[in-house]
């Protein structure tokens, strides 16, 4: 190894000697992690012999045997492990993207009563977010779970908007459009038309919110398109017979207290990225976009605002992987989710190591994801001129 | 603005047509809430352990399950007339936790006290929990439960993961390569996934990895998965104060002729270490609250043995004042902890600007 010609003798002397022992550390650390790997490995593979459990991701293949109570698609328990898995993972991307969208808008309300000048809703905005953010979440979901499931009325004499929704202890049922496709489709088609047309129109007029914006049109427009495939080819309502609820579509008391404890718990940690971003921009930015000229409204659309969210971002991105880390707690209300269902598997077949690595390898890609798509919108929000 | 009560009053409450409207609604609501909450949980509530009475109509809150069921709540399944011995233990290490938390004791000679403090307490907790000397009658840990399950998991958890994530701090900014590689992968792998998950590995994988013929005992298994998964945590932490000392602090380190370990020691760690204090007490705070995962791999800690005591058919629709009565006991700790945290962190700063 040549080193560039700088320092005297002693010095070269002294680096090269520095340099060997490096390599000879990092040698020894990869022989021992080696050996370390290879006797585990060995200890595993007698283990497994001793107790007759299979290995490899064979198991895959097999039928599952159990039967999941939430499905997003077909499952039964004849189909193999590996729709099971991925019925487990519809779950969890279900409950964590409804528990991202609801726990953003509970976060930024929270977050601006913090920041009020009344002094009442800057402290009711601190109680919220010092009681979820101080008590363990596992403890929420399961108090949440309870109060659904014991205080709320049996099917037989749910709370009921006649024709539109019924509450009770076997979740909320509501009233969807017979064709859900076709009026999925529909909806789905007049968001993007209504976000693409908002955002070019407000681009002309606003400085600042233009995606949000084209969010709120987006959500009319779909609502709407909704609405009017039902009125065209007809509601399928939710209807009691006995104890029993037919009709409509479903959200199971799991879901409801999951993406509730989910929500409330993430969105107290939102609520304080929400102040933390507006106050960290100092005054004296204020105070220099005044000096130069700008209304105060303008001061806030590319001066304050602009910093404000590039410093929320990074956070945000870590609050938004902890939920769906968090989605995991599904396991101890039942609700099915990758967890959960693993967990099902490995007391049947007992191969924990191979459902393990899946697990950890979902949740992994999942935080990819979220790093990426986070990181996109950051580079979209620190692209302003500086 | 006018001086005064009357004044800040009107400052706060009252500055606007708008405000006043706001602030007479919410009082309203307030006093409603208060109201309700002071009727069923003081008025027409039971404190008697007499489940006919709780049970009688128009009740409010039945404390009597709580009056009945506290010693199940806070310890578990630990023997009934032992249970003197884990309150004594939890009580010891508390205080020194209390005593760790006062900043006039982290000088040298402090710090000297305080470790000594801790060894002890440690050595006492599990003198009175184990047993077997002393003619104490011996329990094992599969019958440690409540209260003093959670507190030994959340601090044995922080205490060994300290020095594991130091090491894989520096190790994730040391020079040599294939070092750095490894511990970097190793705290975002960790970080990356469920603790949950990190639960499953030390229940099912631990027993696998050990040579056949081997046990390992399952408080000790959780404790190595906790360790393992909040040194990740704690490697974060700790890179964050590193982060924090300016290049030059090593630089005249390494000119005064320091070596590596002599440099983190005397130099660098004591600097940044003291920087991260408060995100310490905060990753105290979140450990206690995760310890109530434990409950998922058949740990009775202080959730697990609520919900064994809530398991006994008689007393179960009083779930409402049992999850009131633990989640007021963590909330409590939390509260602490993060009001002295934010203490901590601005007398830092004020230590800082000096």
């Amino acid at each position: 190894m040549s080193l560039p010609l700088v320092g005297d003798a002693a010095w070269r002397a002294r680096e090269r000697t520095r340099r060997r022992r490096e390599w000879l550390v990092q040698g020894g650390l990869a022989l021992a992690l080696v050996l370390v790997v290879a006797g585990l490995a060995q200890n595993v593979a007698a283990n497994l012999e001793a107790r007759q459990i299979k290995s490899g991701f064979g198991f895959l293949g097999d039928p599952a045997g159990f039967n999941i109570g939430e499905l997003l698609f077909d499952f039964s328990a004849r189909d193999s492990y590996l729709r099971a898995f991925a019925v487990g993972m519809a779950n969890t991307l279900r409950v964590s993207l409804a528990g991202i969208v609801l726990a953003s808008l509970l976060g930024v309300a929270v977050g601006v009563m913090r920041l009020s000048h009344h002094a009442l809703v800057a402290w009711l905005g601190s109680a919220y977010v010092e009681v979820f953010r101080n008590t363990p979440l596992l403890i929420q979901l399961l108090a949440i779970y309870l109060l659904v499931t014991e205080l709320l009325p049996d099917s037989s004499s749910a709370l009921a908007i006649e024709g539109v929704a019924l509450l009770s202890k076997e979740g909320l049922q509501f009233a969807v459009p017979s064709d859900g496709w076709t009026a999925l489709a529909a909806a789905g088609i007049a968001a993007a038309a209504a976000a693409y047309a908002a955002v070019r129109v407000a681009r002309r007029w606003l400085p600042v919110g233009v995606g949000l914006v084209g969010i709120g049109a987006a959500l009319l427009a779909a609502a709407l398109a909704w609405g009017a495939a039902g009125a065209f080819g007809g509601w399928s309502v939710p209807m009691v017979d006995g104890f029993l609820i037919s009709g409509g579509a479903a959200l199971t008391p799991e879901f409801l207290a999951l993406w509730l404890g989910l929500s409330l718990f993430t969105s107290a940690f939102i609520a304080e990225l929400v102040r933390a971003g507006a106050l960290a921009v100092p005054v004296g930015q204020w105070n220099a976009a005044f000096a130069v000229g700008l209304a105060r409204r303008q001061a806030m659309a590319h001066v304050i605002f602009p910093q404000a969210l590039r410093l929320a971002i990074p956070p945000l991105a870590s609050q938004y992987m902890n939920l769906i880390k968090n989605s995991s707690l599904a396991v101890v209300i039942g609700y099915p989710d990758l967890v959960s269902i693993g967990n099902t598997s490995i007391n049947q077949n007992g191969q924990a190591l191979e459902v393990i690595l899946i697990i950890m390898a979902v949740y992994l890609s999942l935080n990819l994801v979220v790093a990426v798509v986070m990181g996109a919108v950051n580079a979209r929000v620190t692209r302003a001129p500086r | 603005m006018t001086g005064g009560l009357a004044g800040r009053l009107r400052a706060r409450f009252f500055y606007g047509p708008g405000a006043t409207l706001v602030t007479l609604g919410f009082a309203a609501l307030l006093a409603w809430v208060l109201w309700q909450v002071v009727d069923w949980g003081v008025l027409r509530a039971v404190a008697a352990p007499d489940y006919a009475a709780c049970k009688a109509p128009g009740r409010g809150a039945c404390w009597g399950f709580v009056a009945e069921k506290w010693r199940l709540i806070l310890f578990g399944r630990y023997p009934y007339e032992a249970q003197w011995r884990p309150a004594i233990a939890t009580l010891a290490v508390v205080a020194m936790l209390l005593a760790s938390a006062w900043p006039a004791l982290w000088s040298r000679r402090g710090a000297a006290l305080l470790g000594l403090g801790w060894v002890l307490a440690f050595a006492a907790f599990f003198v009175l929990m184990l047993g077997g000397v002393f003619g104490l009658e011996p329990v094992g840990t599969e019958r440690w439960g409540g209260l003093p399950l959670t507190v030994i998991l959340t601090l044995i958890g922080m205490s060994a993961s300290a020095p594991v994530g130091v090491l894989l701090a520096l190790g994730r900014r040391s020079e040599m390569p294939l070092l750095r590689t490894l511990c970097t992968a190793y705290i975002e792998l960790v970080r990356g996934v469920p603790f949950i998950t990190v639960l499953f590995v030390a229940t099912f994988v631990f027993p696998l990895v050990l040579p056949p013929g081997w046990r390992i005992d399952p408080f000790w298994r959780i404790v190595i998965g906790m360790v393992l998964f909040q040194s990740a945590y704690m490697a974060e932490t700790v890179r964050g104060g590193l982060q924090t000392l300016p290049r030059g602090q090593r630089e005249a380190g390494t000119s005064l002729g320091l070596g590596y370990w002599q440099l983190q020691r005397s130099i660098v760690l004591p600097q940044a270490l003291v920087a991260v204090i408060p995100s310490f007490v905060n990753n105290l705070l979140s450990t206690f609250m995760d310890t109530s995962l434990v409950t998922v791999v058949s740990m009775y800690d202080l959730t697990g043995a609520l919900r064994l005591a809530l398991g006994d058919p008689l007393w179960r629709d009083f779930f409402i004042e049992g999850y009131l009565f633990i989640a007021a006991i963590y909330f409590a700790s939390c509260f602490a902890l993060s009001r002295h945290s934010q203490w901590l962190e601005r007398r830092l700063k004020i230590g800082a600007a000096h």
